[in-house]
């Protein structure tokens, strides 16, 4: 389980691209292409290395109208699954 | 025998269908999984090299002759130099559907120098599909094969080296056809097009892009049209490119299973990107933008693999694929298809 203190960032490997309000990202170690949807898009594109996950899901329950506890349960749980795909890493922690 | 190469590539895999209301632990749509191209041998050269860490930098060793010869197709000219007559009288053989003018300015320049036979390790292939190995680095590309080495320099000019130990016989026509499709794909790009595992068939004057993985019907469905009538360009490869007529499709010298027709090398108007699927019934069923770019990237060999370059990649075929119509095409393997052709031209 990821904390919600947790910052992410993308792994080295990963390219991706904004396409209308989804992305497309290619993993490139794991020969992967993955597209995501627009939430999901809007919360990759802030794994800057300096946000947390608390933080990236306030920004989510905001733009996308859903309770702070529903975007933060969602964001975490959905980057852990980025995490376990070797897409993103865990870069640090927001103290 | 030492041991044998690896089966790496990219493949195009199912995909979900996204809706923008599905929660985030259910937002990521898997289009493919292959191992990557690179990561299977620990130093690069070594599943087919004696000794990967003499690979044959940009120069250094001897041309096999002085002939040259130009060959045309999407992207190009291309043309090939320092060649020994039995190496060129091959080429031509090979691509004769595709001879390029003399005295034409070639678009890419590929050297072919000489590399002694022992520097690669031996196979029994028997049963295998053999796939090359390929490194991309800022620069440049370069990929190693049973019997060739090449680089690729990667600049606002392409120009190729071709290192190979055979003078035209057996699989030298190999190093060439791998050397060509690396060669390609990188000129395409540059022109703002791709180069896409795919097949394409013409209907009414436009081509059909046909995407999906091994086993999806790509050469089905283009055996299948070619019996109908209509005119395949190719199962495997084809390059798409912008003009100024929009979107076009054109032929590439790379037949898969169906082999080489001789059909019209002369680009045709995108009429749609499809990605196969194997069902009962025929139907289209639509597909985002961003799905398609994603369907397409992972039928885009080599510059997906290349990290330097896939952003580039991206960018193209956002917008190669922005306005055209796009779906997921389910067809029985025996559907006639004429009526995958009725449907086709209905959804334009």
């Amino acid at each position: 389980m990821i904390a919600p203190t947790a910052v992410l960032s993308l792994c080295a490997d990963v390219r991706y691209r904004t396409v209308g309000e989804e992305m497309v990202l290619l993993s490139q170690a794991r020969g992967e292409v993955m597209v995501l949807n627009p939430v999901a898009a809007f919360v990759v594109a802030a794994f800057d290395g300096a946000t947390s996950l608390a933080a990236i899901a306030s920004r989510v329950a905001e733009a996308f109208e859903v309770s702070a506890e529903e975007a933060l349960a969602d964001v975490v749980t959905f980057a852990a699954r980025l995490v376990e795909l070797s897409v993103a890493e865990v870069h640090g922690t927001d103290r | 025998m030492t041991g044998r190469p690896r089966s790496v590539g990219w493949t195009c895999g199912e995909a979900t269908s996204l809706s923008g209301n599905e929660r985030l632990s259910d937002a990521v749509s898997d289009l493919s999984h292959a191992p990557s191209l690179s990561r299977d041998a620990a130093v690069f050269g070594a599943s087919f090299l004696h000794h990967p860490e003499h690979l044959p930098g940009r120069t250094g060793s001897r041309a096999w002759g002085r002939c040259r010869l130009v060959v045309h197709f999407a992207g190009g000219p291309y043309a090939f130099v320092g060649l020994a007559r039995s190496q060129r009288d091959a080429i031509r053989a090979r691509f004769s559907d595709y001879a390029g003018t003399p005295g034409t300015t070639p678009a890419v320049v590929t050297r072919v120098r000489r590399i002694p036979e022992a520097a690669f390790r031996r196979f029994d292939l028997a049963g295998w599909r053999y796939a090359m190995e390929f490194e991309a680095r800022p620069e440049w590309v370069r990929a190693v094969g049973l019997t060739f080495v090449s680089r690729l320099e990667v600049g606002p000019t392409l120009s190729a080296t071709l290192w190979t130990s055979l003078a035209g016989e057996g699989l030298f026509l190999e190093g060439i056809e791998n050397t060509f499709r690396v060669t390609a794909a990188y000129r395409l790009l540059q022109l703002g097009g791709a180069l896409l595992h795919s097949a394409a068939v013409v209907v009414a004057g436009r081509a059909y892009l046909f995407l999906g993985p091994s086993g999806t019907g790509k050469t089905t469905i283009a055996t299948n049209a070619s019996a109908a009538g209509f005119v395949v360009l190719s199962d495997d490869m084809n390059a798409v490119a912008p003009s100024r007529e929009g979107t076009m499709v054109e032929k590439l010298p790379f037949a898969g299973l169906l082999g080489n027709d001789p059909t019209p090398a002369q680009p045709f108007r995108l009429g749609g990107v499809y990605r196969l699927r194997q069902a009962p019934h025929l139907a289209l069923r639509p597909v985002g933008h961003a799905e398609m770019v994603g369907y397409a990237a992972a039928c885009a060999p080599y510059l997906n693999a290349d990290p330097h370059r896939t952003p580039a990649l991206l960018e193209a075929l956002a917008s190669l694929l922005r306005q055209v119509p796009r779906g997921v095409l389910e067809v029985a393997r025996d559907t006639p298809f004429d009526q995958v052709a009725a449907l086709l031209e209905a959804g334009q």
